[in-house]
Order: C-alpha cells, then structure tokens, then sequence
C-alpha cells in the first residue's frame, strides 16, 4: 500500500519539512509533484499500525506540528496521489475500489507528471475530453480502451488507466548520495586554525574520492563551523572551472582559512563540495596554451588573500555613459585570451595620453573666472599626491549626465586642465552634491 | 546686421523614434529663441514638412526643408533644399531608396550624383558619412567629404560643425576643420537638435528605447550623454563657436540660399482626355447636361440655372478636370457593377448629381453649393466616394493605379500617434516596469468617451494601486503625457488617394506600404489638404457591399431585379419599422440612442430620415438641439424661429438649426456673408480652430449683423447657434446621402430579409451589433437559419428556398479558426459528388487541418454527411474525428473502425448553445437566456417584450446577456447597457453613482441582472437601474 500526504497550503508551507515528516513512517519516500509525498507502506504495520486508520493518524499529526496536509492511502502511489490532491478529506481507499473513490473528481486534476507528458499536452487531451462531455474519471475510466488509444494514443491510454486507480508502478526513492556533505560536531572542540585544517582535509580527502567515484570534480564548497561562543564562521567559494584534485583543492581551502583565527573552540563543522562535471576540454590546434584553470585558481586565492576578495578579477567596462564605467568581474580562466578584443575604439581613447585615474576621486578647490577654472588646489590629499596650480590652459566643459529614472542619477561637468606645476590633469564638478573632484592626471 | 544663428540641422519627431518634439514645437521655441531660420532634415523623409512649413510661416520664421539620406554603409548625409528642382531631387531620392528591394536600402553613390542638382549638403554630424569614414582615419575622412565635394559640387558642401560639451565629438569636430581648412570648404555650426527643450532629452531616451526594443536599464550607450541636443540661441552658439565665428555666420549665408519654401511643393492635378474639338470645361458642360437630362425629368429651369451657376465657377476655378475624373473613376464603377455614392458636401452639387457621382438632388433638397465650393476658399472641394468595402474597393484602387502608374498615384499616409493604452504600455517598457504593473498602468487609460471630472490621475493611479509620489510612476505620468500625439510610425490611410499630373513622387516621397504592392505618400490626408494635394477618399463602406450583396443574392435566388435609384418610395413597412425602432442591421439608425429617438420623432418621410441620421451627433447634442427638435416635433413646444427672417432656414427643422447648411445659410441672411465667407465661418470655428481666427470671425459676423438690425440677445443666441454648432455640426448633403442608404437598408432588410441578412453577416463586423444579435432578431422576425454543412454551406450565407419560403444557410465563414482557403477547398470537393462519411471527407479535403476538422465537428457541420448514421450527433463526429487525426498508418487504414459507434453522450441542449458559441460566435438555437427563464421568472424576472406592459415608474427586474455598453461623452456620466434575451433588447441606464458602486461587475460581466424602475416615455421603454446583479 502507498500513502500520499499533500500539503493543502503549499504556498505557505516548507516542503523539506513534510519530506522529513514523511520520512518518520517510511524509508521509501518519494517526493511527488513539489506540493506532496508518497510513502511505501509495505512492511511498516507494526510501526504504523492498521493502514485504515494511517490517513486520519497521519493528518493529526501533521495539524499538531503546524501542517495542513491531506493523506490517502491506495493500493498504487497514483490513486493514492489523485486521491489526496482531488478528495476533499483524507481517505483510505480499499484495494479494487479506486475508480469508485476517483470517479468524480474533474479530468483537470490528472497530473501531467504522472501521465510522463508536458503540461501543453495534457491540456490538449484535457481539451478533447471536454468537447467529447468527459469532465470527470468516471466517465474517462468507462470509455473504451481502444477508443482512446486510437484516438489519443498510447498517452490517453495512460491519462485512462490514471483515472481508473489501476496504474502500477514503484515508487521513486530521491538517492540520498547525491550530496557531497561531511558534518560533525566535533568530539574534542578545536582551539587552533592548523588542527581545524587536519580535520578539514580529512573530509576534504573522503569528498573528493567520492566526487571521483561519482565522476564529478567539485565546482566550489562550502564551509560551515559553530563555536563554543554561539558564533559562527562559514566560507563559500565558486569555481570558474571544477576542480578535482584533493591537493589544489586543499591548498584552496588552507588559502581561504588562513585569516581565520577562532574566537573560541570550534565544536562543529560541516564541509560541502558542490559537485560540477570534470573539465573535458580539447584545445583547437591553433589555440594558444593556457595555463591550467587549478594553477589560476590557486594563484587567484593567493593574490585575493593579499588583497582581499572582491578586488581580483579582470576589469569590465560597463555599457554606460557613466563616467569610469569599470566593475571587477571574477576572471573567467577559459577565456582570457578573448578579452583582448573589447578594447575602447573611441576616437578620444585613441588620441588621450596616459591617463591614471584616482579611485576615489580626490576633492579640490576650484576657482571660477569667466566660466572656466583659473586655479585648483587639492583641499586634503592624505597620502596621495596632491594638485595645485593656476590655470594656465583649459578644455571643457564636457558634461554627462544620466540614469535620470533611478537613484543612481548623476550630472556631472569634466574640465581637462594644465596647470602652472604643469600637472595636466581632470577636474569634475559633481552637480549633484555641487563638489569638485580631481579625477586623473594625464602622464 | 549681427551674424544671427539660423539652426539648418534639426530632427523632428517625424523622425519616428529619433527625435522627441513635433515639428510645430520645435518652431515654437526657435521663434520664443529668436532664431530666424530651421531646418528639419528628418530621417529619409519629409513627413512632418507641411506642418513645418504652416508652423513657421505662423511664427514668423524661415522654413527650411530638407532630410538626412541613408547611405549604404549606414551613414546619414544631411542635405538642404535650395529651389524647386533641389526639392523634386530629394523627394525622388527618398522615393528611389525607400522603394529599394532589400535590405540595401541606402542611397549608392549613383544615387546622389543623379538627384544631386538644386540640393545642399552638410558632411553630417556624429552619424554623418565624414564621421563613419573619420574612423578609419584622417585621410579616409578627407576622401570622403572630396568625393561629397564632387557629387554636390564645391560650393555646395557645408562641413558641419557640432559641439555637445562631448569629449569624444571634438575630436571629430577638430577633424572636420580640418579637413575644411585642406579642402577650402566652408564650416558651418549646427546644434543638431532632436528636441526643442533641454527637458525633452528624457523623453528621447524612452524613444530610443522603443526603437531599440530594451529598457532604460539595458540600453547603456544607446542614450543620450547629455540633455544637449536642444534648440539653442544665438548667444549659447557664438558662445560655443567662439573659436570659429564664420561658421555661425555660414548659417545665415546658408539660409539665404535656400530659396525653396513649400508654398508650391509642385502639385499639378492630371488633365482628362477629351475628345478633339473640346476642352476639358466645354466638355464637362456636355456630360453634365447629358447627365442632367437623365436625373431630372423633367430638366427644369431652377436646375439648369443652379447647374450653370456651378460649371461656370468650375470652369473659372479652373477644375474641370477634377470633375471628370472623379466621374472616371464613377464610370469605372458602373461598368464593372460596383456599387458607388459620393458623400458628404459633394451632394451639394448639382453637377455631381448629374454626373452621377452622388445620389442626392441638391436642387429639389434646397442644398448649399457653397458648402462644397466657394470662389473665396480657393482650395480643392472634397469629393468622397462610398464603396464596398473590400474586394470591389481593392479593384478601383488597383485600375487608379494602373491607370496613372506608380509614380503618380498612391494613397495618402496615416500618421500613427502615440496614444492611450499602446503609449502606456511602450513607455512602461521602457522605464523597466514588470509586466503585472504594466497591464495596471495599461488599465488607467480611460476608454470611454466620458471623462469624469472627478477622475483625475492620483485618483486613477490610486485605483490601480499606484503612488504618484513613487519616483518612477511619477516619472511615468510624466512622460506619458509629453508622448501624447508625438508621431510613432506611418500608416496607411484607409482610403485617400492622390493622383497627379506626372511624377507624383517628384511632389511628395513614396514609400511602400504595409500591404504588397501599396505606395503610400509621406503625408496625411490633412497636410495634403494644406499642400494643394487633391485627394479623391475611396472609402470602403460595410453598407455598401451588404447591400451590393443583397441585390446580387435577390437577383439569383428570388429572379428579381432591385435597382436602388429606383426603390419605392414612402414604403409603410419601411416607414412603420422605423417609427417601432425596428432597425438592427439598419444602417445609420440602428444604435441604441438612435432607436431611443425614432419613436420620437416618428419618421413618415425621407427627409425625418435625414434628420434622424443627423440628430444623434455630437452637434446637436452639445448644443442642445436635440430636445427641442423633438418637442416641437412633438407638437409639446411651439416652432418659434431665432429671427423671422430665419424662417426659410430653419422651418424644414421646425427652427431648430440641425445641420452645417443651416449655420452657413444663418451667416449669409443674418450677416449678409457671401456663401464663401459663411463656409470660411464654418471652418474658423471648425476643429482646427484658432482664437484669434475666431475672434476675427466672430467680429465680422456680429458687425453684419448689427447693420441689419440684429442686436442685444438676438444677436447673442444666433452667434451661440452658429459658433457652437460649426465645431461637431453634420451637413445636410451627406446626411441625405447617408440616409438614402439607411432607406435602401431598411427597405431591403424588410422586403427581401433573407437576402438582406445573409449579406450582413458575410459583410461583418460593422455596424452596431454582434452577428449572434443579428440572427436572433431576425429569428424574432419569423427568418429561418439552417446550420452550417458541409455538405451544403458555402463560404459565404446563402439563401436557400424550401417550398417557397426564403432561409439562411449559414457559410462555412462563421466556423472559428477555418481558413476561406480551406473551407473554399471544402466547397470544390463537394462539386464531384456528396461526402459519403467523415473519413471520406477528410480524405477529399486534405487542405483541412486537424484542429479545423474539430472545429466543424464541434459546431455540427458533419451532422449532416450522408453515410451518418440516423441521430448522428456532434459527439459521434467528433469521436470519429479524434481517430483521423491519428492516422493508423497504411497497414491498417482501410481496416473497419470497430469504435467507429460513439460511446459519448449527446451533447444536452446548453451544451449545443455554448459549442454554437465556441466555435461560431453565434446561435441558431434557443437564446441562453430562454434555457433559464422558468429559473428567472420564479425570482421575478421578466422578458424584454414584457417591459411594455409596465407603466412609467413601476419596479421591475430584468436580466440578459450585455450586448453594449457605452458612456458617451455627452451623457454627463450615464452608462446605458442594452441586454439581450430571448424576446429582445432592453436598454439600461446606470447612474454615475452606481456604476462606480458596481464598476467591476459592469465592465467585466457579460451576464447582468438588474432591478430598476421603468421609464416610458413616448413608446421608447427603459430602465433605469437602481441595483446590479450578476446572473
């Protein structure tokens, strides 16, 4: 016998929660549809007691752990499954007396999963049931098999046989395998980095057989620990590219721990590898070499150690008027070699000398005479390099202005300048905040 | 004098999508600017040149025409007209690469050396041709602007200077100097504006969006850098110029060599062939008179002296020619059966109604020839022709243009606009707005006719569940209403065509249209007007091909010949079906307020027709004509008259002033105004009024009229009658022509209903109701339908004759989703022999498609297959029709079908009704409603027909299926309903205090009930509902 709980508010309810309700009657749980579970019942009667009663039980115990759920139990996990999505209360249904339960509930309800076809089809058939005056099993079940058959194929053969009760199947058990997962709470908490990263690279060593075993190579992982104080530490890393060897993969992790220094013991640990397909690549004849996406990456978490994350990457110009439209976007190891291409055409990017921008843009003071600056001077330049000068020949202004629709609205006004310290420089007038700025200086 | 800038390269939004101010703003603000000359140089076009060229001539400033070229390669080459022939050139260029096959649609280097001469050209700004060569260097700039040099010639070629505060564009601004410097060519600055305020560069960007098809979001360097590309005045553009004055003072050198305006854009309206020894007026005289004789029997004096009066001001006007072509075109259509009527003020003409061009007789009407033509007008009178809609039409359209080539006829554009709910959604788009926001911003615009004062934007937005003060929506509200009537894409209008002597496409450019084979010109029907373009409107009228139908079915299935010019006249059937409002399907007085007014007025001649036709109007009603009309015609309110020497005008309308006729007639006795001046009164106040045009109108008529002794108040309320009436009134000629129709429409639908109803519903949709409303009043007047068979139903509704009695066969053209081709398939298989069974069937007509072989079964027209077994039902073809949809292959395909006997149930009666409607639209069978009337008549509900028993003021309950709704702009707010059942139609009327109650269940529910109280006045019944409910 099979069991099907649905959860009436499946909107407001958390499905992993009803696998897991599911799972205290059943090994065999299948996860059906998004919205429910169907459990094989076979051989539990001692632990569930009589399967007449298990739907009403069922129900019970879910209201008392806050779920709303509908169960039927049916000889075969479809009915089960109509039975617990159509009826309006749970319900068990004697073996041979499906079609009699199922009989009224609308051929709308036959489910597209269970049928094996797309849901545009199942509305087809649907459709012409319909136009024939079938709105409901009953009338579906007591049609002539070969009628339909003839008529709607092999898959309205399939929708019959569903709104009969009389389909047979097993059901499909989730393998549990497919997570590469170690979690412990540890035996002895862990005071320092170096003992953590031996009991690391121990479950890092069994994950990775097991990637291999699976013939997957790990596309990132994720680090969880709790400590004695209640707080916790978690990492999580991407790959551009899978990796699959334990020791650029320890190295990695030795990489991103290293700035950690527990404030307390660590007394629990859950390392994840999220698993990718192994990199099979065959380079073109003509292709250059490039280095090996492992080495990159190690050498990538080396120089993001020393200057912190978010700060590696290749730059990318944005497509936007926006002045210094630059983001850092993560490198993309298997393309570098194209990156070359987007350079600025602009006629202005062909002719400008050198230009080195200071990020952040350093404030100045700028006097204005006739509608020009005539003197700039850097107002607190901390450690960099400062400006000031009179105005001995300017260009400008050029103005920018834009993303008038959003918050991230800017008008601004550039002016290029020499100076009489013969800096040749970019001043900018924010005019939103109606500050000066120095904004490069031309080599 | 100062070099003053004069702006030579500016960009409309005729530019669709490039540019954001209409050519009337940007010369607004260059005239508030003090810049005396504008150039638009719109994008391969000269769309938006009339109303440039009107606009400037207003304001006072030069207009310049010009466009920017596509070349090859995508370059856009701005160039100037500097006299006529420069003008032809370019608008022959334009024609020759938008009629271009392909998708090379830029001018080729041939292209500008043979339409070079009278033309002025500028190297472009940042999309000009020496921009798109600057990037692959300096020298390839120089070859470029050379080669230009070469095409145009050296003086002929302006290096055009651009600066937009852009770091980027003076580098190709010192280039250009350059190269003007190495060529000894001259430089001239221009702004390159797209929009007329700096404000506007906003609504640009989400233009530049829409064409681009992204979001703001998305579209990075799509948009503008900067809000620059505005008009700007002399002071801005010396300011930025500075380092090169001459090209400032280039513009001014520039503008004074363009000598070409659009005063004469060159139109010459062709010459008709007559025969030798005559001119085209002393020819016109005699197919007059010949006409003549043959209209009026007998010819007598009043006609011939207002028919000479006509042809000698034709003949001065010089436009005899127009005349005999339009009755060509006439001609043309008699010939070849199709029906034709001329409307509107030609019916004023004796000479049109001798030529036969329209159907009316002026002279026995007592009709206004000055409403059609005037000596003081100058201006081409409009002559339209009503056809049928359709094929017929397509045929005179396709014989103009074989007739006059393609380089000299083509139909007249329709400027697309953007407007309501299309604006919304576009601009919704582009600011980024998810699709649920945009369907609730769709819904805020309004599509009824009445705006409620109350409704304002918060109050809208707020119902939508909108907050103006968001940022965005904000932004929305605001954009939205600045795109209003900005022009979006060209169409094609639906009738207007222009012919011309020689090559039309040297007077306006070409362009194809949407429909193959189509050429359209680049203005509208109104600018054409304005440019001295004579259109002939070819407009095709549903009535009229219903009633061309009509006749073609009674001469076929009934052997009798009906000749319209000739229908019995006062006939009482016709005349007692219009005082009962008897009239769906009846053209012109079938609308629910139409049928409210015809027990009123009661209608026992033609010319009560007349006035029905012209009273449901806009004029009438917003100057409230419409109730004292009817109470005199009442006899409830005495006929008393504005003046007495009104009378003559106005006794005919019992002193109520109805038509346009009557207001020009008041002017000339009143004011003593000439019928020129009268029409020229009317068109002051007409739509495209303008006050001080109106005052000066208005000074002259009121100054006439004090000299004749019309003072005080008199002279107040004839002003009021006149003035208010010439923006909406209806002239009395085409009220006429449209009333003949309306007769012929009555008198067929009467007399020959079988006929007159199968044509209807081949000629559908038009007019007021839905095919299955149209059936079911014909049912209610005793006409049998027989369902549609394949077996029998052509495409179109037939007549069909059993024992004498006259039925409608439904066509195969009411089955939804059915191709005509393959149901036309359908009718050609049946010629060799009867459909034996399904499977036969659907093997002789393999054009079918599944779903369409389903959709005939579903509907019943396989019922009636003649191997179909006794009772065969719909479920059994469909059962049979679901199999050979599988085929079982050819193993098995002859095999017998064991299940070839259905196992469904027969559809029930209500299941019959709503497969009708699913797959046809429409019903043979009972009405929905008569399936629940016991239901109905238990909770009080009583029958349409019933309502008449009710006395004024009695409560009463009724329910049906909402045929209309409507909320004129003239109703203050009232909503009327008309529900449909069984018995007929009963008119609603919902306050403006309940429809807002029930707006929702109003407008999202097609079956109402509703309690109210009966309104009976004057045999017309009402209720006016006091609580809605749904069914």
């Amino acid at each position: 016998m099979f069991c099907c709980i649905y959860a009436i508010d499946k909107d407001n309810s958390d499905y992993q929660a009803l696998v897991a309700f599911a799972s205290r009657f059943s090994p065999l749980v299948e996860e059906t549809g998004g919205d429910s579970v169907v459990l094989d019942l076979e051989g539990t009667e001692l632990l569930n007691g009589p399967f007449t009663d298990f739907p009403g039980r069922i129900t019970r115990l879910a209201e008392r752990e806050g779920m709303a759920v509908r169960a039927a139990v049916a000889a075969n996990p479809d009915a089960a499954f109509h039975a617990a999505h159509g009826l309006p209360e749970s319900v068990f249904i004697e073996p041979g007396k499906e079609a009699e339960y199922l009989g009224d509930l609308p051929v709308e309800n036959i489910s597209h999963l269970l049928a094996d076809i797309t849901v545009e089809r199942l509305g087809e058939i649907v459709g012409t049931l319909n136009s024939w005056g079938i709105s409901t099993f009953g009338p579906l079940a007591a049609l002539p098999t070969t009628g339909i058959s003839e008529r709607l194929g092999p898959e309205g053969v399939r929708i019959q046989q569903l709104a009969k009760g009389k389909t047979r199947r097993s059901i499909i058990v989730k393998s549990t395998g497919a997570v590469f997962s170690l979690s412990e709470r540890l035996e002895h908490p862990v005071s320092s980095r170096e003992t953590l990263l031996l009991v690391l690279a121990g479950y890092l060593e069994k994950l990775t057989a097991y990637l291999k075993a699976h013939h997957l190579a790990a596309a990132g992982f994720e680090l969880e620990t709790r400590l004695a104080d209640g707080s916790t530490y978690a990492r999580k890393i991407q790959f551009p590219s899978p990796i699959k060897e334990y020791r650029t993969l320890k190295k990695i992790l030795e990489l991103e721990i290293e700035g950690f220094s527990p404030s307390s013991p660590v007394t629990w640990v859950r390392l994840e590898l999220n698993p990718g397909k192994t990199r099979m690549i065959q380079s073109g004849l003509f292709t250059p070499d490039t280095p090996e996406p492992e080495k990159t990456e190690l050498v990538l978490a080396r120089i993001g150690k020393i200057v912190g994350q978010g700060k590696i990457g290749s730059p990318e110009v944005e497509n936007s008027h926006r002045p210094d439209p630059v983001r850092i976007k993560r490198f993309d190891t298997g393309s570098v070699f194209r990156k070359n291409r987007h350079m600025d055409q602009s006629p202005s990017a062909r002719k400008q000398p050198a230009t080195r921008k200071l990020r952040p843009p350093l404030a100045v003071m700028v006097w204005m005479g006739e509608n020009r600056p005539i003197r700039v001077q850097t107002t607190d330049s901390g450690i960099r390099k400062g400006v000031s000068g009179k105005v001995l020949v300017s260009a400008g202004p050029w103005l920018t202005s834009g993303e008038w629709w959003s918050k991230g609205k800017w008008e601004r006004e550039e002016w290029d300048l020499q100076l009489s310290d013969g800096t040749i420089c970019r001043v900018y007038h924010d005019l939103q905040s109606n500050r000066w700025y120095l904004d490069a200086i031309y080599d | 004098m100062t070099d003053l800038f004069f702006e030579l390269h500016a960009r409309s939004a005729f530019s669709f999508l490039e540019g954001a101010s209409t050519p009337e703003e940007l010369t607004s603000v260059a005239a508030e600017l003090d810049i005396p000359g504008l150039a638009i140089l719109d994008r391969d076009g000269v769309y938006g040149a009339p109303r440039f060229h009107i606009a400037a001539r207003e304001a006072g400033i030069r207009a310049h025409i010009g466009a920017e070229i596509t070349l090859q390669g995508g370059a856009r080459l701005p160039v100037l007209v500097e006299n006529k022939t420069g003008y032809k050139n370019l608008c022959r260029l334009i024609t020759t690469i938008r009629m271009r096959p392909g998708p090379q649609r830029g001018a080729t280097e041939e292209d500008l050396r043979r339409f070079s001469s009278g033309l002025i050209c500028l190297t472009g700004d940042q999309n000009g041709p020496a921009a798109h060569a600057l990037r692959n260097g300096f020298e390839e700039a120089l070859k470029t602007v050379n080669m230009l040099a070469d095409i145009f010639g050296p003086d002929r070629i302006y290096c055009e200077l651009q600066r937009h505060f852009d770091r980027d564009e003076e580098y190709h601004t010192q280039a250009i100097a350059g190269i003007a410097e190495k060529l000894k060519l001259p430089l001239l600055a221009s702004n390159g504006a797209c929009y007329a305020l700096a404000s506007e560069r906003k609504l640009l960007d989400i233009l530049t969006c829409v064409r681009n098809r992204t979001n703001l979001q998305q579209a990075g360097r799509l948009l503008c850098r900067n809000s620059e590309r505005h008009l700007k005045p002399h002071r801005l553009m010396e300011q930025l110029f500075r380092d090169y004055p001459g090209a400032i003072a280039a513009t001014r050198e520039l503008s004074s060599r363009l000598e070409f305006t659009l005063d004469d854009p060159g139109y010459r309206f062709p010459e008709y062939p007559v025969p030798a020894g005559e001119n085209m007026s002393s020819y016109l005289r005699k197919v007059t008179e010949e006409g003549a004789r043959h209209r009026y029997r007998p010819f007598h004096e009043k006609a011939r002296r207002q028919i000479k009066r006509e042809l000698d001001l034709i003949e001065k006007l010089g436009m005899a020619g127009y005349f005999l072509i339009v009755w060509d075109i006439v001609n043309f259509c008699r010939e070849h059966g199709i029906l034709v009527q001329g409307r509107g003020s030609a019916a004023n003409s004796a000479v049109c109604y001798s030529l036969g061009i329209t159907a009316v007789d002026p002279v026995g009407m007592d009709l206004l020839f000055e409403r059609f033509l005037s000596e003081e007008r100058g201006e081409w009178p409009d002559i339209d022709l009503d056809l049928p809609s359709g094929e017929q039409r397509e045929r005179v359209i396709k014989w103009l243009y074989s007739k006059y080539g393609k380089s000299g006829a083509a139909m007249t554009a329709n400027v697309i606009t953007y407007r309501g709910r299309s604006a919304a959604r576009e601009i919704g788009k582009a600011l980024g707005f998810d699709l649920s926001t945009l369907s609730r911003l769709s819904s805020l615009i309004n599509v009824w006719e009445w705006k409620d004062p109350k409704e304002n934007a918060a109050r809208h937005f707020a119902d939508a569940g909108l907050d103006l003060k968001d940022p965005r929506i904000k932004e929305f509200f605001q954009l939205y209403q600045a795109a209003q009537d900005l022009p979006r894409h060209l169409g094609q209008h639906s009738g207007g065509m222009v012919i011309c002597f020689g090559q039309l496409d040297s007077v306006v450019p070409l362009q194809p249209a949407s429909m193959p084979g189509r050429v359209v010109l680049q203005w509208d029907k109104d600018d054409c007007a304005e440019m001295g373009i004579l259109k002939v409107d070819l407009l095709g009228l549903g009535m009229m091909a219903v009633l061309e139908d009509t006749l073609s079915i009674i001469r076929s299935e009934y052997g009798e010949e009906v000749d319209l010019a000739h229908l019995p006249q006062d006939d009482p059937a016709v005349y007692k079906g219009l005082r009962q409002a008897d009239t769906i399907g009846v053209f012109q007085v079938e609308s629910r307020a139409q049928m409210a007014t015809l027990p009123r007025i009661q209608p026992g001649t033609f010319y009560d027709i007349v006035v029905q036709v012209a009273i449901i109007r806009p004029g009438p009603i917003v100057g409230k004509m419409v109730h004292p009309y009817l109470k005199r015609r009442q006899g409830k309110e005495p006929v008393e008259y504005l003046h007495p020497d009104l009378e003559p005008v106005l006794k005919r309308t019992l002193g109520v002033p109805l038509f346009q006729e009557q207001l020009l007639r008041m002017a000339m006795i009143c004011a003593g105004f000439s019928g020129g001046e009268a029409e020229e009164l009317r068109r002051a106040f007409g739509f495209k009024r303008s006050e001080q045009r109106m005052q000066h109108v208005e000074k002259k008529l009121r100054k006439g009229m004090t000299k004749r002794g019309i003072v005080g108040k008199q002279q107040d309320r004839i002003v009021q009658a006149i003035t208010s009436f010439a923006l909406y009134g209806f002239p009395e000629s085409h009220a006429a022509s449209f009333a003949l129709l309306a007769y012929a429409s009555a008198y067929l639908r009467c007399h020959y209903p079988a006929a007159f109803h199968a044509a209807l519903l081949n000629n559908q949709p038009m007019g007021f109701y839905h095919p299955a409303t149209i059936v079911k009043d014909a049912q209610r007047h005793g006409l049998r339908f027989r369902p549609i068979d394949v077996s029998v139903s052509d495409w179109d509704c037939t007549v069909e004759s059993v024992e004498d009695k006259k039925s409608v066969r439904l066509g195969l053209r009411y089955i939804k989703g059915l191709r005509e081709k393959a149901a036309r398939a359908i009718v050609e298989a049946r010629q060799s022999g009867p459909f034996r069974s399904i499977e036969e069937f659907s093997r002789r007509v393999p054009a079918l498609s599944k779903s369409e072989i389903a959709s005939l079964a579903a509907a019943g027209a396989l019922n009636f297959i003649e191997g179909n077994s006794p009772g065969f039902t719909r479920r059994d073809a469909l059962w049979q029709v679901e199999r050979l949809k599988r085929p079982a292959g050819e193993l098995l395909q002859n095999l017998d079908d064991s299940m070839a006997v259905s196992p469904l149930k027969s559809m029930t009666e209500e299941e019959r009704i709503n497969a009708d409607f699913h797959y046809t639209d429409l019903t043979i069978a009972r009405h929905p409603m008569a399936l629940r009337r016991a239901e109905l008549a238990r909770n009080g509900t009583v029958r349409a027909v019933d309502l008449k028993s009710f006395r004024n003021g009695e409560n009463v309950r009724v329910a049906g299926h909402v045929i209309a709704r409507q909320r004129p702009g003239t109703a203050k707010g009232f909503v009327f309903i008309s529900l449909e059942d069984e018995t007929g139609i009963s008119n609603i009327i919902i306050t403006p205090s309940l429809f807002d109650r029930h707006r929702s269940e109003l407008i999202n529910n097609r079956w109402l009930l509703v309690d109210g109280i009966v309104q009976n006045a004057d045999r017309v019944i009402s209720v006016k509902a006091t609580e809605i409910g749904l069914l």
